[in-house]
Protein backbone atom coordinates (compact mmCIF):
# COMPACT_ATOMS: atom_id res chain seq x y z
CA UNK A 1 0.00 0.00 0.00
CA UNK A 2 1.37 3.41 -0.93
CA UNK A 3 0.39 6.69 0.70
CA UNK A 4 -2.79 6.03 2.65
CA UNK A 5 -6.00 7.90 1.89
CA UNK A 6 -6.08 9.99 5.09
CA UNK A 7 -2.52 11.08 4.28
CA UNK A 8 -3.58 12.15 0.80
CA UNK A 9 -6.45 14.18 2.23
CA UNK A 10 -3.97 16.27 4.17
CA UNK A 11 -1.94 16.97 1.10
CA UNK A 12 -3.57 20.01 -0.48
CA UNK A 13 -2.23 21.30 -3.75
CA UNK A 14 -2.78 24.95 -2.99
CA UNK A 15 0.52 25.64 -1.26
CA UNK A 16 2.64 23.72 -3.73
CA UNK A 17 3.07 26.48 -6.28
CA UNK A 18 4.15 29.01 -3.67
CA UNK A 19 6.58 26.57 -2.11
CA UNK A 20 8.21 25.52 -5.36
CA UNK A 21 8.30 29.13 -6.51
CA UNK A 22 10.16 30.25 -3.38
CA UNK A 23 12.69 27.44 -3.74
CA UNK A 24 13.30 28.36 -7.36
CA UNK A 25 13.62 32.05 -6.55
CA UNK A 26 16.46 31.14 -4.22
CA UNK A 27 18.03 29.00 -6.96
CA UNK A 28 17.63 31.88 -9.39
CA UNK A 29 19.27 34.37 -7.04
CA UNK A 30 22.19 32.03 -6.45
CA UNK A 31 22.64 31.35 -10.17
CA UNK A 32 22.57 35.07 -10.90
CA UNK A 33 25.37 35.67 -8.43
CA UNK A 34 27.43 32.81 -9.85
CA UNK A 35 26.84 33.96 -13.43
CA UNK A 36 27.79 37.53 -12.59
CA UNK A 37 30.89 36.40 -10.75
CA UNK A 38 32.17 33.86 -13.26
CA UNK A 39 34.07 34.88 -16.35
CA UNK A 40 37.53 35.23 -17.79
CA UNK A 41 37.98 37.93 -15.20
CA UNK A 42 36.34 37.05 -11.93
CA UNK A 43 34.12 39.69 -10.48
CA UNK A 44 36.00 41.79 -7.98
CA UNK A 45 33.82 44.07 -5.92
CA UNK A 46 36.68 46.32 -4.91
CA UNK A 47 37.80 46.79 -8.50
CA UNK A 48 34.23 47.48 -9.48
CA UNK A 49 34.20 50.43 -7.13
CA UNK A 50 37.51 52.02 -8.15
CA UNK A 51 38.40 50.72 -11.59
CA UNK A 52 36.63 52.49 -14.43
CA UNK A 53 37.53 49.77 -16.97
CA UNK A 54 36.35 46.92 -14.73
CA UNK A 55 33.10 48.74 -14.19
CA UNK A 56 32.63 49.19 -17.93
CA UNK A 57 33.27 45.48 -18.56
CA UNK A 58 30.84 44.50 -15.86
CA UNK A 59 27.96 46.85 -16.68
CA UNK A 60 28.27 46.94 -20.46
CA UNK A 61 29.24 43.35 -21.16
CA UNK A 62 28.66 40.93 -18.36
CA UNK A 63 25.46 42.23 -16.79
CA UNK A 64 23.48 42.52 -20.05
CA UNK A 65 24.75 39.13 -21.10
CA UNK A 66 23.59 37.49 -17.89
CA UNK A 67 20.23 39.21 -18.20
CA UNK A 68 19.98 38.04 -21.79
CA UNK A 69 20.77 34.47 -20.76
CA UNK A 70 18.03 34.64 -18.15
CA UNK A 71 15.47 35.96 -20.63
CA UNK A 72 16.28 33.48 -23.36
CA UNK A 73 16.48 30.54 -20.94
CA UNK A 74 13.21 31.31 -19.24
CA UNK A 75 11.41 31.82 -22.54
CA UNK A 76 12.67 28.62 -24.14
CA UNK A 77 11.89 26.59 -21.02
CA UNK A 78 8.39 28.04 -20.70
CA UNK A 79 7.60 27.40 -24.36
CA UNK A 80 9.03 23.88 -24.09
CA UNK A 81 6.83 23.11 -21.10
CA UNK A 82 3.76 24.48 -22.88
CA UNK A 83 4.43 22.55 -26.10
CA UNK A 84 5.04 19.33 -24.18
CA UNK A 85 1.68 19.67 -22.48
CA UNK A 86 -0.10 20.69 -25.67
CA UNK A 87 1.25 17.80 -27.70
CA UNK A 88 1.20 15.40 -24.74
CA UNK A 89 4.74 14.55 -25.73
CA UNK A 90 7.62 14.84 -23.26
CA UNK A 91 10.09 15.08 -26.15
CA UNK A 92 8.55 18.24 -27.60
CA UNK A 93 10.62 21.42 -27.39
CA UNK A 94 11.09 24.48 -29.61
CA UNK A 95 14.23 22.87 -30.99
CA UNK A 96 12.99 19.33 -31.64
CA UNK A 97 9.73 20.57 -33.16
CA UNK A 98 11.60 22.74 -35.64
CA UNK A 99 10.26 26.01 -34.26
CA UNK A 100 13.76 27.28 -33.53
CA UNK A 101 14.92 26.15 -36.97
CA UNK A 102 12.12 28.05 -38.68
CA UNK A 103 12.93 31.11 -36.62
CA UNK A 104 16.60 30.78 -37.54
CA UNK A 105 15.76 30.72 -41.24
CA UNK A 106 13.58 33.79 -40.87
CA UNK A 107 16.21 35.61 -38.87
CA UNK A 108 19.06 34.73 -41.22
CA UNK A 109 17.14 36.24 -44.12
CA UNK A 110 16.80 39.46 -42.14
CA UNK A 111 20.48 39.45 -41.21
CA UNK A 112 21.47 38.85 -44.83
CA UNK A 113 19.50 41.96 -45.71
CA UNK A 114 21.14 43.94 -42.91
CA UNK A 115 20.90 43.52 -39.14
CA UNK A 116 19.75 46.97 -38.17
CA UNK A 117 16.65 47.37 -40.35
CA UNK A 118 13.51 48.39 -38.50
CA UNK A 119 9.90 48.43 -39.46
CA UNK A 120 7.86 50.92 -37.45
CA UNK A 121 10.42 50.63 -34.64
CA UNK A 122 10.32 46.83 -34.55
CA UNK A 123 13.55 45.17 -35.70
CA UNK A 124 12.82 43.29 -38.92
CA UNK A 125 14.78 40.33 -37.60
CA UNK A 126 12.10 39.88 -34.89
CA UNK A 127 9.36 39.88 -37.48
CA UNK A 128 11.00 37.42 -39.86
CA UNK A 129 12.08 35.11 -37.03
CA UNK A 130 8.54 35.13 -35.71
CA UNK A 131 7.18 34.40 -39.17
CA UNK A 132 9.68 31.54 -39.60
CA UNK A 133 8.77 30.01 -36.24
CA UNK A 134 5.07 30.34 -36.93
CA UNK A 135 5.49 28.73 -40.32
CA UNK A 136 7.47 25.81 -38.86
CA UNK A 137 4.97 25.15 -36.09
CA UNK A 138 2.09 25.32 -38.55
CA UNK A 139 3.69 22.89 -40.99
CA UNK A 140 4.73 20.45 -38.27
CA UNK A 141 1.31 20.52 -36.73
CA UNK A 142 -0.52 20.10 -40.00
CA UNK A 143 1.57 17.12 -40.99
CA UNK A 144 1.66 15.36 -37.64
CA UNK A 145 -1.91 16.17 -36.70
CA UNK A 146 -3.58 15.56 -40.02
CA UNK A 147 -5.59 12.75 -38.44
CA UNK A 148 -7.74 12.89 -35.36
CA UNK A 149 -4.93 11.31 -33.37
CA UNK A 150 -1.41 12.57 -32.85
CA UNK A 151 1.28 10.04 -33.53
CA UNK A 152 4.16 11.07 -31.29
CA UNK A 153 6.63 9.67 -33.81
CA UNK A 154 5.10 11.67 -36.64
CA UNK A 155 5.37 14.86 -34.62
CA UNK A 156 9.08 14.52 -33.95
CA UNK A 157 9.79 13.31 -37.45
CA UNK A 158 7.99 16.29 -38.94
CA UNK A 159 10.00 18.50 -36.57
CA UNK A 160 13.28 16.95 -37.68
CA UNK A 161 12.41 17.32 -41.35
CA UNK A 162 11.32 20.91 -40.97
CA UNK A 163 14.57 21.58 -39.10
CA UNK A 164 16.53 20.09 -41.99
CA UNK A 165 14.65 22.17 -44.53
CA UNK A 166 15.21 25.28 -42.44
CA UNK A 167 18.93 24.66 -42.07
CA UNK A 168 19.22 24.02 -45.80
CA UNK A 169 17.48 27.35 -46.25
CA UNK A 170 19.90 29.02 -43.86
CA UNK A 171 22.86 27.58 -45.77
CA UNK A 172 21.45 28.91 -49.01
CA UNK A 173 20.94 32.35 -47.51
CA UNK A 174 24.48 32.29 -46.13
CA UNK A 175 25.85 31.26 -49.51
CA UNK A 176 24.21 34.06 -51.43
CA UNK A 177 24.69 36.73 -48.76
CA UNK A 178 27.79 38.92 -48.90
CA UNK A 179 30.73 37.45 -46.93
CA UNK A 180 30.66 39.85 -43.99
CA UNK A 181 27.01 39.20 -43.36
CA UNK A 182 27.42 35.47 -43.90
CA UNK A 183 29.93 35.51 -41.06
CA UNK A 184 27.44 37.41 -38.93
CA UNK A 185 24.86 34.74 -39.63
CA UNK A 186 27.27 31.96 -38.75
CA UNK A 187 28.26 33.51 -35.42
CA UNK A 188 24.69 34.17 -34.48
CA UNK A 189 23.47 30.75 -35.62
CA UNK A 190 25.51 28.68 -33.19
CA UNK A 191 23.61 30.34 -30.43
CA UNK A 192 25.47 32.94 -28.54
CA UNK A 193 24.49 35.48 -25.96
CA UNK A 194 27.11 38.01 -26.96
CA UNK A 195 26.29 41.26 -25.29
CA UNK A 196 24.14 43.37 -27.51
CA UNK A 197 23.46 45.92 -24.83
CA UNK A 198 20.48 46.94 -22.79
CA UNK A 199 18.63 48.57 -25.66
CA UNK A 200 17.86 45.28 -27.32
CA UNK A 201 16.97 43.73 -23.96
CA UNK A 202 14.33 46.38 -23.38
CA UNK A 203 13.00 45.79 -26.86
CA UNK A 204 12.82 42.03 -26.18
CA UNK A 205 11.04 42.56 -22.89
CA UNK A 206 8.25 44.43 -24.65
CA UNK A 207 7.43 41.20 -26.47
CA UNK A 208 8.49 38.61 -23.94
CA UNK A 209 6.72 39.73 -20.79
CA UNK A 210 3.23 39.97 -22.33
CA UNK A 211 3.94 36.69 -24.14
CA UNK A 212 4.89 34.93 -20.90
CA UNK A 213 1.83 36.22 -19.11
CA UNK A 214 -0.48 35.30 -21.96
CA UNK A 215 0.98 31.80 -22.14
CA UNK A 216 0.70 31.35 -18.37
CA UNK A 217 -3.01 32.18 -18.52
CA UNK A 218 -3.42 28.91 -20.42
CA UNK A 219 -1.88 26.92 -17.55
CA UNK A 220 -5.10 25.19 -16.56
CA UNK A 221 -6.18 24.43 -20.12
CA UNK A 222 -2.73 22.98 -20.78
CA UNK A 223 -2.88 20.95 -17.60
CA UNK A 224 -6.20 19.42 -18.65
CA UNK A 225 -4.87 18.83 -22.17
CA UNK A 226 -1.76 17.12 -20.81
CA UNK A 227 -4.00 14.65 -19.00
CA UNK A 228 -6.19 13.89 -22.02
CA UNK A 229 -7.43 15.91 -24.96
CA UNK A 230 -10.95 14.49 -25.15
CA UNK A 231 -11.43 14.76 -21.42
CA UNK A 232 -10.18 18.35 -21.55
CA UNK A 233 -12.71 19.14 -24.26
CA UNK A 234 -15.45 17.58 -22.16
CA UNK A 235 -14.31 19.73 -19.22
CA UNK A 236 -14.97 22.88 -21.22
CA UNK A 237 -11.54 23.57 -22.72
CA UNK A 238 -11.82 25.11 -26.16
CA UNK A 239 -9.12 22.87 -27.60
CA UNK A 240 -8.78 24.52 -31.01
CA UNK A 241 -8.56 28.01 -29.56
CA UNK A 242 -6.07 26.91 -26.91
CA UNK A 243 -3.94 25.20 -29.56
CA UNK A 244 -3.99 28.25 -31.78
CA UNK A 245 -3.08 30.62 -28.97
CA UNK A 246 -0.26 28.44 -27.68
CA UNK A 247 1.15 28.15 -31.22
CA UNK A 248 0.94 31.86 -31.83
CA UNK A 249 2.49 32.75 -28.48
CA UNK A 250 5.19 30.09 -28.79
CA UNK A 251 6.14 31.33 -32.26
CA UNK A 252 6.28 34.91 -31.02
CA UNK A 253 8.37 34.06 -27.96
CA UNK A 254 10.73 31.68 -29.75
CA UNK A 255 10.98 34.03 -32.73
CA UNK A 256 12.11 36.92 -30.54
CA UNK A 257 14.69 34.85 -28.64
CA UNK A 258 16.01 33.20 -31.79
CA UNK A 259 16.32 36.60 -33.43
CA UNK A 260 18.74 37.81 -30.78
CA UNK A 261 20.50 34.66 -29.65
CA UNK A 262 20.33 32.12 -32.46
CA UNK A 263 18.85 28.72 -31.83
CA UNK A 264 19.98 27.47 -28.47
CA UNK A 265 18.92 23.88 -28.28
CA UNK A 266 17.41 21.63 -25.64
CA UNK A 267 16.80 24.22 -22.91
CA UNK A 268 13.08 23.80 -23.50
CA UNK A 269 13.45 20.07 -23.16
CA UNK A 270 15.68 19.68 -20.13
CA UNK A 271 14.28 22.36 -17.87
CA UNK A 272 10.61 21.25 -17.81
CA UNK A 273 11.82 17.73 -17.07
CA UNK A 274 13.91 18.93 -14.18
CA UNK A 275 10.89 20.82 -12.87
CA UNK A 276 8.70 17.73 -13.15
CA UNK A 277 11.26 15.63 -11.32
CA UNK A 278 11.47 18.23 -8.56
CA UNK A 279 7.87 19.37 -8.20
CA UNK A 280 5.61 16.83 -9.93
CA UNK A 281 3.55 16.69 -13.09
CA UNK A 282 0.97 19.43 -12.52
CA UNK A 283 1.31 21.68 -15.57
CA UNK A 284 0.02 24.68 -13.60
CA UNK A 285 3.17 24.32 -11.50
CA UNK A 286 5.49 23.16 -14.28
CA UNK A 287 4.89 26.26 -16.45
CA UNK A 288 5.80 29.05 -14.01
CA UNK A 289 8.57 26.97 -12.45
CA UNK A 290 10.11 26.29 -15.87
CA UNK A 291 10.25 30.03 -16.41
CA UNK A 292 12.39 30.50 -13.28
CA UNK A 293 14.52 27.39 -13.64
CA UNK A 294 15.07 28.10 -17.34
CA UNK A 295 16.59 31.47 -16.44
CA UNK A 296 18.86 29.90 -13.85
CA UNK A 297 19.83 27.05 -16.17
CA UNK A 298 20.91 29.18 -19.11
CA UNK A 299 22.73 31.69 -16.92
CA UNK A 300 24.81 28.83 -15.53
CA UNK A 301 25.30 27.19 -18.93
CA UNK A 302 26.51 30.52 -20.24
CA UNK A 303 28.84 30.92 -17.28
CA UNK A 304 30.31 27.54 -18.20
CA UNK A 305 30.59 28.60 -21.85
CA UNK A 306 32.45 31.75 -20.84
CA UNK A 307 34.92 30.08 -18.49
CA UNK A 308 35.53 26.47 -19.41
CA UNK A 309 38.09 27.15 -22.16
CA UNK A 310 39.91 29.91 -20.31
CA UNK A 311 40.44 32.83 -22.62
CA UNK A 312 38.44 31.60 -25.60
CA UNK A 313 34.73 31.43 -25.28
CA UNK A 314 32.45 28.56 -26.25
CA UNK A 315 29.07 29.35 -27.82
CA UNK A 316 26.39 28.65 -25.23
CA UNK A 317 24.44 26.65 -27.84
CA UNK A 318 27.33 24.18 -27.89
CA UNK A 319 27.15 23.77 -24.11
CA UNK A 320 23.39 23.20 -24.02
CA UNK A 321 23.66 20.89 -27.04
CA UNK A 322 26.37 18.81 -25.40
CA UNK A 323 24.26 18.46 -22.26
CA UNK A 324 20.91 18.29 -24.01
CA UNK A 325 21.61 15.84 -26.82
CA UNK A 326 22.56 12.91 -24.60
CA UNK A 327 19.75 13.85 -22.23
CA UNK A 328 17.28 13.70 -25.13
CA UNK A 329 18.51 10.26 -26.15
CA UNK A 330 18.22 9.02 -22.60
CA UNK A 331 14.64 10.33 -22.41
CA UNK A 332 13.79 8.74 -25.71
CA UNK A 333 15.00 5.38 -24.49
CA UNK A 334 12.81 5.75 -21.42
CA UNK A 335 9.79 6.72 -23.52
CA UNK A 336 10.38 3.73 -25.76
CA UNK A 337 10.20 1.51 -22.75
CA UNK A 338 6.97 3.20 -21.60
CA UNK A 339 5.22 2.88 -24.92
CA UNK A 340 6.27 -0.74 -25.25
CA UNK A 341 3.96 -1.62 -22.36
CA UNK B 1 -38.76 16.01 -17.38
CA UNK B 2 -36.36 15.67 -20.26
CA UNK B 3 -32.72 16.00 -19.12
CA UNK B 4 -30.93 15.59 -22.43
CA UNK B 5 -32.33 16.03 -25.89
CA UNK B 6 -30.96 16.00 -29.41
CA UNK B 7 -33.00 17.57 -32.19
CA UNK B 8 -32.34 16.46 -35.73
CA UNK B 9 -28.53 16.42 -35.44
CA UNK B 10 -26.50 16.32 -38.63
CA UNK B 11 -22.74 16.03 -38.65
CA UNK B 12 -19.78 14.98 -40.79
CA UNK B 13 -16.02 15.24 -40.24
CA UNK B 14 -15.36 16.24 -43.85
CA UNK B 15 -17.76 17.90 -46.27
CA UNK B 16 -19.94 15.57 -48.30
CA UNK B 17 -19.39 12.61 -45.95
CA UNK B 18 -22.24 12.63 -43.44
CA UNK B 19 -21.62 10.60 -40.30
CA UNK B 20 -24.78 11.57 -38.47
CA UNK B 21 -27.76 12.07 -40.75
CA UNK B 22 -30.49 13.62 -38.67
CA UNK B 23 -30.67 11.99 -35.25
CA UNK B 24 -33.08 12.95 -32.50
CA UNK B 25 -33.30 11.48 -29.03
CA UNK B 26 -34.66 12.41 -25.65
CA UNK B 27 -33.60 11.09 -22.28
CA UNK B 28 -35.73 11.48 -19.15
CA UNK B 29 -34.05 12.78 -16.01
CA UNK B 30 -32.94 9.94 -13.79
CA UNK B 31 -32.99 7.31 -16.48
CA UNK B 32 -30.33 5.02 -17.88
CA UNK B 33 -30.04 4.94 -21.64
CA UNK B 34 -27.95 2.64 -23.81
CA UNK B 35 -26.76 3.68 -27.26
CA UNK B 36 -26.10 0.59 -29.35
CA UNK B 37 -25.26 -0.16 -32.94
CA UNK B 38 -22.66 -1.80 -35.19
CA UNK B 39 -19.06 -0.57 -35.44
CA UNK B 40 -18.74 2.69 -37.31
CA UNK B 41 -22.45 3.55 -37.14
CA UNK B 42 -21.74 6.92 -35.50
CA UNK B 43 -22.38 6.11 -31.82
CA UNK B 44 -19.16 7.66 -30.55
CA UNK B 45 -19.60 10.69 -32.78
CA UNK B 46 -23.14 11.07 -31.51
CA UNK B 47 -22.12 10.94 -27.87
CA UNK B 48 -19.35 13.49 -28.52
CA UNK B 49 -21.91 15.78 -30.09
CA UNK B 50 -24.13 15.36 -27.04
CA UNK B 51 -21.17 16.07 -24.74
CA UNK B 52 -20.45 19.31 -26.60
CA UNK B 53 -17.00 18.15 -27.75
CA UNK B 54 -18.13 18.31 -31.37
CA UNK B 55 -20.53 20.90 -32.75
CA UNK B 56 -23.32 19.68 -35.02
CA UNK B 57 -23.59 21.11 -38.51
CA UNK B 58 -27.35 21.21 -38.12
CA UNK B 59 -29.73 20.66 -35.25
CA UNK B 60 -29.10 21.24 -31.57
CA UNK B 61 -28.43 19.56 -28.27
CA UNK B 62 -30.46 20.67 -25.26
CA UNK B 63 -29.49 20.10 -21.66
CA UNK B 64 -32.37 20.70 -19.25
CA UNK B 65 -34.14 22.49 -22.06
CA UNK B 66 -31.27 24.89 -22.86
CA UNK B 67 -29.23 24.62 -26.07
CA UNK B 68 -25.67 23.72 -25.02
CA UNK B 69 -24.24 25.77 -27.88
CA UNK B 70 -25.47 28.89 -26.09
CA UNK B 71 -24.42 27.77 -22.62
CA UNK B 72 -21.21 28.90 -20.98
CA UNK B 73 -18.88 25.93 -21.33
CA UNK B 74 -18.24 25.74 -17.59
CA UNK B 75 -21.95 25.90 -16.81
CA UNK B 76 -22.37 22.97 -19.17
CA UNK B 77 -19.55 20.95 -17.64
CA UNK B 78 -20.87 21.43 -14.12
CA UNK B 79 -24.00 19.57 -15.22
CA UNK B 80 -22.67 17.11 -17.74
CA UNK B 81 -19.65 14.81 -17.67
CA UNK B 82 -18.21 12.56 -20.32
CA UNK B 83 -16.06 9.44 -20.08
CA UNK B 84 -14.06 8.83 -23.27
CA UNK B 85 -13.26 5.40 -24.67
CA UNK B 86 -9.62 5.61 -23.69
CA UNK B 87 -7.48 8.04 -21.75
CA UNK B 88 -4.04 9.24 -22.82
CA UNK B 89 -1.05 8.51 -20.63
CA UNK B 90 1.67 10.79 -21.88
CA UNK B 91 2.75 11.98 -18.45
CA UNK B 92 2.88 9.98 -15.23
CA UNK B 93 0.10 11.83 -13.42
CA UNK B 94 -1.24 10.05 -10.34
CA UNK B 95 -4.78 8.71 -10.47
CA UNK B 96 -5.74 11.31 -7.86
CA UNK B 97 -4.38 14.11 -10.05
CA UNK B 98 -6.43 12.82 -12.97
CA UNK B 99 -9.58 12.65 -10.85
CA UNK B 100 -8.92 16.16 -9.52
CA UNK B 101 -9.15 17.55 -13.05
CA UNK B 102 -12.84 16.72 -12.75
CA UNK B 103 -13.10 19.51 -10.20
CA UNK B 104 -12.00 22.20 -12.64
CA UNK B 105 -15.53 23.25 -13.73
CA UNK B 106 -16.23 24.09 -10.09
CA UNK B 107 -13.12 26.23 -9.62
CA UNK B 108 -12.13 29.69 -10.83
CA UNK B 109 -9.64 29.66 -13.67
CA UNK B 110 -6.53 30.34 -11.63
CA UNK B 111 -7.44 28.48 -8.45
CA UNK B 112 -5.88 25.24 -7.33
CA UNK B 113 -7.96 22.45 -5.85
CA UNK B 114 -8.47 22.87 -2.12
CA UNK B 115 -8.95 20.37 0.66
CA UNK B 116 -12.66 19.94 -0.16
CA UNK B 117 -11.88 19.15 -3.76
CA UNK B 118 -9.34 16.54 -2.73
CA UNK B 119 -12.00 15.01 -0.47
CA UNK B 120 -14.50 14.96 -3.31
CA UNK B 121 -11.96 13.35 -5.60
CA UNK B 122 -11.20 10.64 -3.06
CA UNK B 123 -14.93 10.04 -2.57
CA UNK B 124 -15.27 9.66 -6.33
CA UNK B 125 -12.42 7.14 -6.36
CA UNK B 126 -14.15 5.26 -3.55
CA UNK B 127 -17.50 5.29 -5.35
CA UNK B 128 -15.85 3.92 -8.47
CA UNK B 129 -14.15 1.30 -6.31
CA UNK B 130 -10.56 2.30 -7.10
CA UNK B 131 -9.52 4.24 -4.00
CA UNK B 132 -6.53 1.96 -3.69
CA UNK B 133 -5.16 3.36 -6.96
CA UNK B 134 -5.17 7.00 -5.76
CA UNK B 135 -1.42 7.48 -5.59
CA UNK B 136 -0.54 5.15 -8.46
CA UNK B 137 0.69 6.65 -11.73
CA UNK B 138 -1.69 6.26 -14.65
CA UNK B 139 1.21 5.27 -16.87
CA UNK B 140 1.51 2.12 -14.76
CA UNK B 141 -2.17 1.21 -14.73
CA UNK B 142 -3.87 -1.28 -17.03
CA UNK B 143 -6.31 -0.05 -19.67
CA UNK B 144 -9.24 -1.22 -17.53
CA UNK B 145 -7.95 0.51 -14.42
CA UNK B 146 -7.45 3.73 -16.40
CA UNK B 147 -11.05 3.49 -17.60
CA UNK B 148 -12.31 3.24 -14.04
CA UNK B 149 -10.11 6.18 -12.99
CA UNK B 150 -11.57 8.16 -15.88
CA UNK B 151 -15.05 7.20 -14.62
CA UNK B 152 -14.07 8.44 -11.14
CA UNK B 153 -12.89 11.70 -12.72
CA UNK B 154 -16.35 12.15 -14.26
CA UNK B 155 -17.98 11.44 -10.89
CA UNK B 156 -15.76 14.07 -9.22
CA UNK B 157 -17.34 16.53 -11.61
CA UNK B 158 -20.64 15.91 -9.76
CA UNK B 159 -22.71 15.85 -12.93
CA UNK B 160 -26.48 15.53 -13.31
CA UNK B 161 -25.97 13.84 -16.63
CA UNK B 162 -23.22 11.36 -17.44
CA UNK B 163 -22.23 10.27 -20.93
CA UNK B 164 -19.98 7.23 -21.32
CA UNK B 165 -18.36 5.90 -24.47
CA UNK B 166 -17.85 2.16 -24.07
CA UNK B 167 -16.66 2.50 -20.48
CA UNK B 168 -16.63 -1.25 -20.03
CA UNK B 169 -14.62 -2.10 -23.13
CA UNK B 170 -11.48 -3.08 -21.20
CA UNK B 171 -13.23 -4.20 -18.03
CA UNK B 172 -13.52 -7.74 -16.76
CA UNK B 173 -16.84 -9.33 -15.86
CA UNK B 174 -16.77 -8.29 -12.23
CA UNK B 175 -15.82 -4.67 -12.92
CA UNK B 176 -18.45 -4.36 -15.66
CA UNK B 177 -21.10 -5.36 -13.16
CA UNK B 178 -19.64 -3.02 -10.54
CA UNK B 179 -19.76 -0.12 -13.00
CA UNK B 180 -23.40 -0.76 -13.90
CA UNK B 181 -24.30 -1.22 -10.23
CA UNK B 182 -22.64 2.11 -9.37
CA UNK B 183 -24.55 3.86 -12.14
CA UNK B 184 -27.85 2.33 -10.99
CA UNK B 185 -27.18 3.44 -7.43
CA UNK B 186 -26.40 7.00 -8.53
CA UNK B 187 -29.49 7.03 -10.71
CA UNK B 188 -31.66 6.04 -7.77
CA UNK B 189 -29.97 8.16 -5.10
CA UNK B 190 -29.06 11.34 -7.04
CA UNK B 191 -31.36 11.14 -10.04
CA UNK B 192 -28.33 10.82 -12.31
CA UNK B 193 -29.14 10.62 -16.00
CA UNK B 194 -26.90 8.21 -17.90
CA UNK B 195 -26.29 7.56 -21.57
CA UNK B 196 -23.82 4.83 -22.35
CA UNK B 197 -22.46 3.64 -25.65
CA UNK B 198 -22.05 -0.09 -25.33
CA UNK B 199 -21.48 -3.30 -27.24
CA UNK B 200 -22.26 -5.36 -24.17
CA UNK B 201 -25.97 -6.17 -24.43
CA UNK B 202 -26.05 -8.45 -21.39
CA UNK B 203 -26.86 -5.67 -18.89
CA UNK B 204 -29.45 -3.81 -20.90
CA UNK B 205 -32.46 -5.75 -19.69
CA UNK B 206 -33.22 -5.25 -16.77
CA UNK B 207 -30.69 -2.50 -15.87
CA UNK B 208 -31.37 0.13 -18.53
CA UNK B 209 -34.56 2.13 -18.97
CA UNK B 210 -34.27 2.95 -22.63
CA UNK B 211 -32.30 1.75 -25.67
CA UNK B 212 -31.34 3.77 -28.74
CA UNK B 213 -30.24 1.75 -31.74
CA UNK B 214 -28.23 3.40 -34.50
CA UNK B 215 -27.24 2.20 -37.92
CA UNK B 216 -25.41 4.13 -40.66
CA UNK B 217 -25.73 7.44 -38.84
CA UNK B 218 -29.46 7.33 -38.23
CA UNK B 219 -31.62 6.16 -35.36
CA UNK B 220 -33.39 2.96 -36.32
CA UNK B 221 -34.89 2.00 -32.96
CA UNK B 222 -35.68 3.69 -29.65
CA UNK B 223 -37.66 2.47 -26.69
CA UNK B 224 -37.59 0.44 -23.50
CA UNK B 225 -35.67 -2.85 -23.54
CA UNK B 226 -38.95 -4.79 -23.74
CA UNK B 227 -39.56 -3.25 -27.19
CA UNK B 228 -36.01 -3.09 -28.49
CA UNK B 229 -34.36 -6.24 -27.18
CA UNK B 230 -36.13 -8.37 -29.80
CA UNK B 231 -34.61 -10.49 -32.52
CA UNK B 232 -36.26 -8.54 -35.34
CA UNK B 233 -35.22 -5.14 -33.96
CA UNK B 234 -31.64 -6.16 -33.17
CA UNK B 235 -31.31 -7.86 -36.54
CA UNK B 236 -32.29 -4.54 -38.12
CA UNK B 237 -29.87 -2.51 -35.95
CA UNK B 238 -26.86 -4.77 -36.49
CA UNK B 239 -27.79 -5.91 -40.00
CA UNK B 240 -27.35 -9.48 -38.78
CA UNK B 241 -30.01 -12.16 -39.15
CA UNK B 242 -28.08 -14.48 -36.81
CA UNK B 243 -29.06 -12.48 -33.71
CA UNK B 244 -30.81 -14.59 -31.08
CA UNK B 245 -32.64 -13.38 -27.98
CA UNK B 246 -33.75 -15.45 -24.97
CA UNK B 247 -35.47 -14.30 -21.80
CA UNK B 248 -34.84 -16.26 -18.61
CA UNK B 249 -34.81 -15.34 -14.91
CA UNK B 250 -36.00 -11.80 -15.69
CA UNK B 251 -33.00 -11.05 -17.93
CA UNK B 252 -32.59 -10.90 -21.63
CA UNK B 253 -29.68 -12.75 -23.22
CA UNK B 254 -28.51 -11.73 -26.65
CA UNK B 255 -25.97 -13.44 -28.87
CA UNK B 256 -25.23 -13.92 -32.50
CA UNK B 257 -25.12 -17.44 -33.89
CA UNK B 258 -21.61 -18.20 -35.10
Amino acid sequence: MEASLPALKHHPIEGRLTRSFLILLAVLALSTLIALWAGYQRLDLAALRYDEAARAVFFRLRLPRVVMAALVGSTLALVGAALQALFRNPLADPFTLGVSGGGALGASIAIALGWGIRLAGVPVVFVTAFAGSAMAIFVVYRIAGSGAIFLPGALLLAGVVSNLIASAGVLTVQYVADPARALQILRWLIGSLDAIGFQIIVRMLIFLVPGWIALLTFSRDLHLLAVDEETAASLGVNVRRCEFMVYALSSLLVGVTVAVSGSIGFVGLIVPHMVRLLFGQDVRIVLPCSLLLGAAFLMLADAVARTVLGQTELPVGAVTGLIGGPFFLWLMRREQRYSAI
Amino acid sequence: MIELEARDIRFGYSPGVPVIGGVSLALERGSMGALIGPNGCGKSTMIRLLAGILQPLEGQVLLEGLPIAQMDSYARTRKMAYVPQAVARAFPFTALEVVLTGRSPHLPRFAFEGRRDVERAIEALETAGVAHLASRRITELSAGERQIVSFARALAQEPDCLLLDEPAASLDLKHRATLVRTLLRLRDSHGLTVLMVTHDLSFIDPCFDVVFGMRDGIMVAAGPPSDTMRESVLAEIYGDEHVRVRRTDGRTFVWSEA
